[in-house]
């Protein structure tokens, strides 16, 4: 009788120990489901993750000129995106929402429209009603330098410009504050 | 009221009359074990107390995940201590146990949990069945196939979605039903020699009817109103999209004379000068906050595309709009188009000298981006059919970041109702294996005609989400009022039997 006792209460304790010091390990069950979400996982030819983000400098929608330097700072998510491929419209609207949050992130977002004239890009931002910063690649030069060959595409660069991780394919809201904030404490 | 949330009710009961059938069992073995105070009694006794706990967790159907995880822990091992107890006649070598040391996520533990559930209920049911055989004992005959229907509640719940309305669903917690009490007539053949324990089991099972029933008698009216008052916004909802909808077709028309009426954009047709117009129209584009502007010469071929410069050529004179205007008729209308896709447009004649050179369609796609704007002004989620296929939402599929633009809706009620019949509708649907409350309502062409449907919408998940919480918070008010009066009877039992 005595070894069931023991037992259960090896077991509520083992709960209990996880919850209060498992962790990382209490924390895949905690956490909400995460589909696996791209075909493609891991860094792309160049830049490859670790590596300094490549040097930029493009316009937004109002003609202000941007360098990633004045993005520096904080942990950054540049997504590279246009209007007439749906994936990476809907790649908008996530951030756009994310962006809009009472409680802000602790990084920063910015989308680079690939490779598209300004009119359209600004018509689309317009209709949607989306807030999120938007740069324009016009000419291509940028997103050839991030060699993007998939839209859309996240880079998630640290404060000090390098580059923690590159995702292909949409991201949910969830799984970019995951990565974001992997960023944020990497070393 | 919906079907659904009755069976989810229905659903509720039964978990607390599973509850209500291990727990007495529970306390009977809880005699035997004061008594014995052995491993098979002991067993006997916590695995039955492990069960009650799980099914009072199940009944209340907490959505977070280490709730479940632990639910999922107690269950297993309440049957591992019934199975411990029922074989004692075998030589008990031990069961060496592992540690867990990493817990994967709800969702990839389920499948396991529940075949875990599956077989350990099952043997329950063998050995319970073994038992009576060997010992020839009628008494424990409810035992066994009490648990025997449970085994098979685990299997068919092993192939059903949560959908109430799915036959294994109904198959699967009908055999519940009938193991519960089949376990209660079990139980009760014991409880006969003790009177004591029936007087207060009597007294818990009255308290534990009463307060299930005022549970759900509560959440019955107040899940009722939620339903009521939810349709009704859903169909104010509608209305509102419609008169947005309304909006943009004034818009695009108004916007399409003007664009045809400026001489700029006349004299560049005439002169063929395509750099200026493709200038003034971008520049339209926005400053007008159009969606789309397309121009095209006197056959209908189109010269220019604000939005897309390079997509030209095609004609338009098949659409509606453009053939109206070719024939010097402005037109609005709702209709799907090669180039513009499934768009409000409105179209205008370009008049030069009392004679048709072309015609300018401006007007806004019925796309995601639009539905998100119109979201972020009203604040209501909607979606938006080209026919019966969905060709805009806002809504983000459960993963975060899939909309089902494409699918179909498969409802016939909604499409015999709305895009056949041109009626209004707000009901319970299912779309792509998901249940809603939604609203429709028709989206007619400039000649009447329904060329698609727009819809607002609410998971009816929501609901059944906050009746889960009502009947939460009710039946522990309920509950904790009710057990105040257990000392008493306990008191007065004990009194009697002295």
């Amino acid at each position: 009788m005595k070894y069931i006792i023991i037992s259960i209460g090896l077991l509520f304790a083992g709960i209990a120990a996880l919850n209060l010091f498992g962790g990382s390990l209490v924390q895949e069950i905690i956490q909400p489901v995460k589909v696996s979400e791209s075909p493609y996982n891991g860094p792309a030819a160049s830049p490859a993750a670790g590596k300094t983000a490549p040097y930029f400098e493009l316009a937004d929608l109002a003609g202000k000129k941007v360098r990633i330097s004045d993005l520096a700072g904080s942990p950054l998510v540049l997504v590279f995106w246009t209007t007439w491929n749906p994936a990476a419209a809907d790649q908008i609207k996530i951030i756009d929402d994310l962006s809009r949050q009472t409680d802000p992130p602790q990084f920063k977002i910015m989308a680079i429209d690939s490779q598209e004239d300004r009119a359209v890009v600004a018509n689309f931002i317009k209709r949607g009603g989306y807030q999120v910063g938007s740069l324009l690649d016009e000419n291509g030069a940028v997103s050839e330098s991030y060699k993007i060959t998939t839209l859309p595409a996240a880079y998630f660069i640290d404060a000090k410009g390098f580059v923690r991780d590159i995702e292909l394919g949409t991201l949910s809201a969830a799984v970019i504050v995951d990565k974001a904030k992997a960023t944020i404490g990497a070393r | 009221m919906s079907l659904t949330f009755i069976l989810d009710n229905l659903r509720f009961a039964l978990e607390q009359l599973g509850a209500l059938a291990f727990f007495v069992a529970a306390w009977l073995a809880f005699s035997a074990f004061r008594q014995r105070r052995d491993l098979a009694s002991g067993s006997w006794f916590f695995g039955f107390a492990l069960l009650t706990i799980w099914h009072m967790m199940n009944a209340f159907g907490f959505e977070a995940d280490l709730f479940i995880y632990a639910g999922y822990i107690i269950r297993a091992v309440g049957l591992l201590l019934l199975i411990i107890s029922l074989s004692k006649g075998r030589p008990f070598q031990g069961v060496a146990m592992t540690a867990v040391l990493v817990l994967p996520s709800v969702t990839k533990a389920a499948i396991p949990f529940n075949i875990i559930g599956f077989i350990g209920v099952s043997i329950v049911a063998l050995l319970a069945c073994l038992r009576c055989i060997r010992e020839k004992n009628r008494v424990d005959r409810p035992l066994a196939l009490g648990f025997l229907f449970l085994s098979v509640t685990e299997l068919f719940l092993l192939f059903s979605n949560q959908n109430p309305l799915v036959g294994f669903w109904l198959i699967a917690h009908s055999a519940e039903a009938i193991g519960y009490l089949l376990l209660a007539i079990w139980s009760q053949h014991y409880l006969r020699t003790h009177l004591k324990e029936e007087i207060i089991l009597v007294f818990l099972t009255i308290a534990l009817i009463v307060t299930t029933i005022v549970t759900l008698a509560f959440s019955t009216f107040i899940i009722a109103r939620v339903e009521a008052d939810t349709e009704n916004n859903l169909s104010i909802n509608a209305k509102v999209l419609n008169l947005a909808i309304e909006q943009l077709k004034k818009s695009a028309l108004a916007e399409a004379k003007y664009l045809s009426d400026r001489s700029d954009i006349r004299s560049a047709i005439q002169s063929n000068d395509f750099a200026g117009l493709q200038r003034i129209l971008s520049s339209s584009l926005e400053s007008e906050d159009l969606g789309f502007i397309a121009v095209t010469g006197r056959d209908g071929a189109v010269i220019l595309r604000a939005q897309a410069p390079t997509a030209k050529g095609d004609n338009l004179s098949g659409e509606r709009a453009a053939s109206s205007a070719l024939a010097g008729n402005p037109l609005v209308t709702v209709e799907f188009g090669a180039g513009e896709g499934f768009s409000v447009r409105g179209a205008a004649p370009v008049i030069s000298g009392g004679k048709i050179i072309g015609a300018v369609i401006a007007g806004f796609p019925l796309d995601n981006a639009m539905a998100d704007n119109i979201k972020k002004i009203t604040g209501l989620e909607m979606s938006i059919f080209n026919g019966s296929v969905l060709a805009a939402t806002t809504a983000l599929n459960p993963d975060g970041r899939t909309r089902d633009t494409g699918t179909q809706v498969t409802d016939e009620t909604v499409l015999a109702d709305v895009l056949r019949g041109g009626k209004s509708l707000t009901a319970d649907t299912q779309f792509l294996s998901r249940a809603y409350i939604a609203s429709y309502l028709p989206l007619h062409d400039a000649d009447g005609k329904i060329v698609g449907m727009i819809s607002s919408a609410e998971p009816q998940q929501d609901i059944l989400n906050a009746a889960a919480a009502t009947n939460r918070l009710t039946f522990l008010v309920v509950g904790l009022i009710t057990l105040f009066c257990v000392p008493p009877v306990y008191f007065l039992a004990q009194k009697l039997l002295e």
